[in-house]
């Protein structure tokens, strides 16, 4: 069985309920995400990046193939892919540090893949941390952060995948704004 | 947010944005009462809102701090897409000139700015009334690219023509005049590849609608080559409005034909008032809209439901509106969304002629009278 066809199988039991499954999905998505993520590097000039949103609506293309899918498979979809991402990125950092520190002087290996959220001074590291922090306070709102961060949805793709209101989001987002400006902002009043 | 008091501080933070600025001071302290520390929780959210300004807002390949770039000064936001952000900006020298300032989300590798330069140098060189002039473009201090132009505080097109309840040949017209807009970048072999309504502005200059086309050609300056982004992740545009061939999910060339097809869409939008999609269309994921754009032949205007007061916004009755959106406009909003690209318009003048026809000769007399009115 492809990667592929087993991440859609996967898929498949995680939105029959099965929970067993919605574990195993984060793994195979990781993987799968990763190996996207070669392939286009290939592709690019060194010193390029990829763009993680863009990555996860590809996975998300060719699990989805192209058959009309509802957002109860989507919603388990992305919120995976979301995950994946995150940890994507985070290891990527962390990896990174450690050729820094290491003092291994060698091109990091072929393995290592250049994703960045784009933007400047784009903390991962720090908005992984307080992610973590979010999601012991208010799992709901730490949930929207992954979904919109990570998964690159939008206001409305992430009320329909959290089966919430898009005012409902437009309110918890003004929250989010202020909240992880608060955590993130070095110099800001506590 | 601390342990004790998450719900209040977060329910007075949300009752403080939903008044306005003037009222939130004293909202905020008569809810926090004697509670000072509460007082201060909500101040600092308060505070960190304000602060975070745009930052946060749209997370999907947004940067983080406002912009600042050298020579001007950047001010209010005044829109975002996929591809950028706009701010309104002062500009000090050579010229002390109010302009717009797009800023690019995707990194410019450095090898590739001269040719980013060389875009810009080819755009400044389309001068129309009917298209926001390029002024000057560079890298902000953070190194996204960035360019400017002319500021052109304006409606998107079909809001204008509704706030202004243009009859339909008042609304060809504008038409028209976009079109021709579009056609003088095309003879400059420029093409805008993201047109739709945001990008159409309209400004009203002593009564008469005077269109300006904004960022043409800046998906151009994102092409494969200029830009470090891997390019076939960076599909271009709102898919509402965006051609077949630009899906890239059909094999077909992406031409100044795609500008003609999403011409059509606004043509669509300023007869009755909404696209050919059904209502399902926004809900369903970008991916989905890709596919549907990609695989689903337009359907005519005169097929879309008339109600009165769609109607009643172009001053005319459902009968009339039913009438006049039958017949050549019918037939040449087909011709320009047809997704044979053999059988679409070959150029933008060929379509605007046929506007142009349509509205030299009516096909009723009410529809002369109409016009009469009008040019009296």
């Amino acid at each position: 069985m492809s990667q592929s066809e087993k991440l859609s199988r996967t898929l498949q039991r995680a939105i029959d309920g099965d929970a067993h499954a919605s574990e195993e999905l984060l793994p195979l998505v990781y993987d799968q995400l990763r190996s996207l993520a070669k392939a286009r590097m290939r592709k690019v000039p060194p010193g390029n990046t990829l763009q993680p949103t863009a990555l996860v609506h590809e996975a998300y293309l060719r699990v989805a193939g192209k058959e009309e899918v509802n957002w109860n498979s989507r919603g388990h979809f992305f919120a995976a892919a979301a995950q994946a991402m995150r940890q994507i990125l985070v290891d990527q950092v962390r990896r990174k540090r450690a050729v820094k520190h290491g003092g291994d002087r060698q091109r990091l290996d072929v393995d290592d893949l250049e994703i960045a959220i784009q933007g400047p001074e784009l903390d991962v590291l720090a908005l992984h941390q307080a992610l973590e922090k979010l999601e012991k306070e208010d799992p709901r709102k730490a949930q929207m952060v992954l979904l919109r961060y990570f998964g690159g949805l939008d206001r409305e793709e992430t009320a329909n995948c959290m089966d919430i209101s898009v005012r409902t989001v437009d309110r918890d987002w003004r929250y989010v704004v202020a909240w992880l400006h608060r955590e993130l902002d070095p110099d800001g009043p506590e | 947010m601390t342990r004790d008091s998450p719900q209040s501080a977060e329910s007075i933070f949300q009752n403080a944005l939903d008044r306005s600025e003037a009222q939130r001071r004293a909202y905020v302290e008569h809810a926090c009462g004697a509670d000072t520390q509460l007082l201060a929780q909500v101040t600092v959210l308060l505070d960190h809102f304000d602060r975070a300004g745009t930052s946060f807002h749209e997370p999907r390949g947004a940067g983080w701090a406002a912009p600042e770039v050298e020579g001007y000064t950047v001010g209010a936001l005044l829109g975002e897409g996929g591809m950028g952000r706009v701010f309104e900006a002062q500009q000090h020298g050579p010229l002390e000139r109010r302009v717009a300032l797009k800023v690019m989300l995707v990194g410019l590798a450095p090898s590739a700015v001269p040719r980013f330069q060389a875009e810009r140098r080819a755009l400044s060189r389309i001068t129309h009334p009917y298209v926001a002039q390029v002024l000057d473009a560079g890298t902000t201090s953070t190194g996204e690219p960035f360019f400017t132009m002319e500021y052109a505080p304006g409606l998107p097109l079909p809001e204008y023509c509704d706030e202004h309840e243009l009859p339909l040949s008042a609304r060809l017209d504008v038409f028209a005049r976009v079109c021709s807009g579009v056609q003088h970048a095309h003879e400059q072999g420029i093409f805008h590849r993201d047109l739709k309504p945001s990008n159409v502005l309209v400004m009203n200059f002593s009564g008469e609608a005077v269109p300006k086309i904004i960022d043409f050609g800046v998906a151009k300056l994102l092409d494969d080559e200029t830009i470090t982004l891997a390019s076939d992740f960076i599909v271009l545009g709102t898919p509402e409005y965006m051609s077949p061939e630009q899906t890239k999910l059909i094999q077909a060339p992406v031409d100044h034909r795609s500008d003609i097809y999403s011409l059509g869409m606004l043509l669509y939008e300023l007869l009755v008032g909404a696209l050919p999609w059904d209502d399902s269309f926004r809900s369903r994921s970008w991916v989905e809209q890709l596919r549907i754009v990609s695989s689903s032949p337009t359907t005519p205007p005169s097929a879309h439901e008339v109600d009165p007061a769609m109607a009643a916004r172009r001053q005319t009755d459902p009968a009339q509106l039913r009438r006049a959106l039958s017949g050549p406009l019918d037939r040449i909003f087909l011709r320009a969304t047809n997704h044979d690209l053999d059988r679409r318009y070959a150029s933008v003048s060929e379509l605007r002629n046929d506007i142009l026809e349509f509205l030299a000769s009516p096909p009723q007399a009410s529809w002369r009278d109409r016009l009469r009115e009008l040019f009296r």
